[in-house]
């Protein structure tokens, strides 16, 4: 227990004092002198203690009393309170906080049920402003459309649309066009048609406006078709193809330029190239149905490009494979109706990919 | 019926608590006729000598009692656990007290006390030794001040107070000595006159 020095300097004299009560005193006096100093400190310090003291008013204790013997419910003044006002009795009942709160809430709740409707996506608004990116007069003569035979397996397709910067990779063309092309190649060594735009897409001018023509695509009679045998290397197309052309095997590429050199036409508003646009992606549409009704059929399998005789300077390379040389002389006037086909198609696909590009940009602009 | 009456008197106030628990009101009757007048002078001198801010907080400490009497441990000792709740109180209001004097507003009376040096020729003149110990506990440090209030005006021994400030004994012990002695140096001027 600890000895308090307080009270023995309070209630002894220093002569009194034992060893050990000294040596408890010893932390605050040193000698008699200090031991009465405090002492009579502390004795006026209780005396001034003693007349400062206040009493408690009777009023303190009543209502100290009056809390103590309230109900418990009265207690929670809050939750009065909260009642008071909810209800006031003064009031109508339509001019109670409670009814007004309560009404309102059914309002809203009424407004919600009857206004949040599953989406319908008939009447969602479509984006139908789709920006044009359409290759120059220079590139659309470059455009190649390259006939592969190719081993097992051949996924030489374009995935991979390299538009500046941008890399757009449409997941779609990928599943299907292997699919398509596997199936021509199991029937019988025929050649693929692939319509390559790497070179229109490298070279897009970005103002919106469409320099190319589209309908020059259309003159099959300035179409220039280049036969290209590959001996034992990949596939033999000349451009960038995202990295999926490298398969191995034997090739055959037909380099098609088509003539739009002469081509003077001014550049096209944009309300005039996305009327021209729909319309050309309707008679894709239908075209491109016939054409994969065609692929299917085995009258494709007996074509062989290296039967299309071309004298043309343009021509790059020809190599003809023997066995397949031999196997059936492609009609040019149906092979011209397969590549125009093909190549709306490829207009198309690519419409689609600037389009799918411009909304993800706006998205991701959207989330930033 | 006389014979079954309670004698709360001789009850500790552990007792009279824990039978207020039990919903006994007589029994808390008893415990704030036993503790009205310690508290409100508590009150009194730790805020500022302000007489109704002194009853207002009586009244609240009691009424906390009331409502809340579960929050007493009846293991722990019930006058430490009461001044411990008030002097909890009362830095709560310090804290609000500082914050008003930091913006200036209704800053409480003899909230800052003037820190000028007693001389002795003009210390010896205030006859009053109350007033000038009230001063001096001012301008002391707030640890020290409370554990000599603790110790001197409201009669707590050393542990008792070393159990409501929560700290240990010889802490308050230390801190004692040290208030107690600083006071008296400094009020030892007022010796040769009141003798």
């Amino acid at each position: 227990m600890i000895k308090e020095a307080e009270n023995i300097i309070l209630n002894k004299e220093y002569f009194e004092l034992s060893a050990e009560e000294l040596a408890t005193v010893s932390e605050l006096v040193q000698n008699a002198e200090e031991f009465e100093e405090m002492k009579w400190f502390l004795a006026s310090t209780q005396q001034a203690l003693v007349s400062d003291k206040i009493e408690a008013s009777p009023e303190l204790k009543q209502r100290v009393m009056d809390h103590l013997n309230k109900p418990k419910d009265e207690r929670k003044f809050w939750l009065n309170s909260v009642t008071v006002f909810l209800f006031p009795e003064d009031k109508k009942f339509y001019q109670k906080p409670a009814f007004q709160m309560s009404l309102a809430a059914i309002l809203i709740i009424g407004f919600l049920l009857v206004y949040d409707q599953p989406m319908d996506e008939n009447n969602m608004a479509l984006n139908e402003t789709p920006e044009f990116v359409q290759p120059s007069e220079e590139d659309a003569t470059r455009e190649v459309i390259s006939t592969g035979e190719e081993g097992a397996g051949g996924e030489d397709l374009f995935g991979t649309v390299h538009t500046g910067t941008d890399e757009i990779t449409e997941l779609d063309e990928v599943e299907e066009e292997p699919a398509m092309e596997q199936s021509i190649v199991r029937n019988n060594n025929v050649k693929s048609i692939i319509v390559t735009e790497d070179d229109v897409a490298d070279d897009i001018p970005h103002d919106g406006y469409y320099s190319g023509p589209t309908e020059e695509l259309d003159a099959f009679d300035d179409v220039t078709v280049t036969e290209t045998s590959g001996g034992s290397g990949n596939a033999n197309k000349s451009n960038n193809t995202g990295g999926l052309n490298d398969q191995p095997g034997n090739a055959v590429t037909i380099s098609t330029s088509v003539g739009t050199s002469d081509d003077k036409s001014p550049r096209k508003d944009r309300t005039e190239v996305d009327a021209e646009g729909k319309k050309k992606q309707k008679t894709a549409d239908t075209k491109n149905n016939r054409f994969l009704a065609q692929e299917s059929a085995p009258v494709l399998a007996n074509e062989d490009a290296n039967n299309v005789s071309n004298d043309e300077d343009e021509m790059e390379s020809t190599t003809s494979k023997p066995d397949v040389a031999g196997n059936a002389v492609m009609d040019l006037e149906k092979k011209g109706e397969v590549l125009k086909e093909q190549k709306e198609e490829t207009i198309r696909s690519y419409e689609i990919h600037v389009n799918e590009s411009k909304e993800l940009k706006a998205l991701f602009g959207t989330f930033k | 019926m006389k014979l079954f009456k309670k004698d709360y008197s001789k009850y500790t106030d552990e007792d009279l608590m824990r039978s207020y628990q039990e919903g006994d009101k007589v029994a808390f009757e008893h415990l704030y006729a036993r503790y009205e007048s310690f508290m409100i002078n508590f009150f009194y001198r730790k805020l500022w000598s302000d007489r109704i801010k002194a009853e207002d907080f009586t009244h609240d400490l009691f009424t906390k009692i009331i409502d809340k009497p579960e929050l007493f441990d009846l293991d722990r000792s019930f006058k430490t656990w009461l001044f411990s709740v008030a002097n909890n109180m009362c830095k709560n209001e310090y804290k609000k007290q500082e914050i008003r004097k930091n913006t200036g507003y209704d800053v409480p009376e003899g909230m800052d006390a003037k820190d000028e040096e007693i001389l002795p020729d003009t210390a010896v003149d205030k006859s009053s030794f109350a007033e000038e110990l009230k001063k001096e506990l001012e301008k002391m440090n707030e640890k020290h001040r409370e554990v000599f209030m603790l110790r001197h005006f409201e009669g707590l021994s050393l542990n008792e107070i070393a159990e409501t400030l929560d700290i240990n004994a010889g802490t308050v012990k230390s801190r004692l000595h040290h208030a107690t002695k600083t006071l008296a140096e400094k009020l030892a001027v007022f010796r040769n006159t009141m003798i």
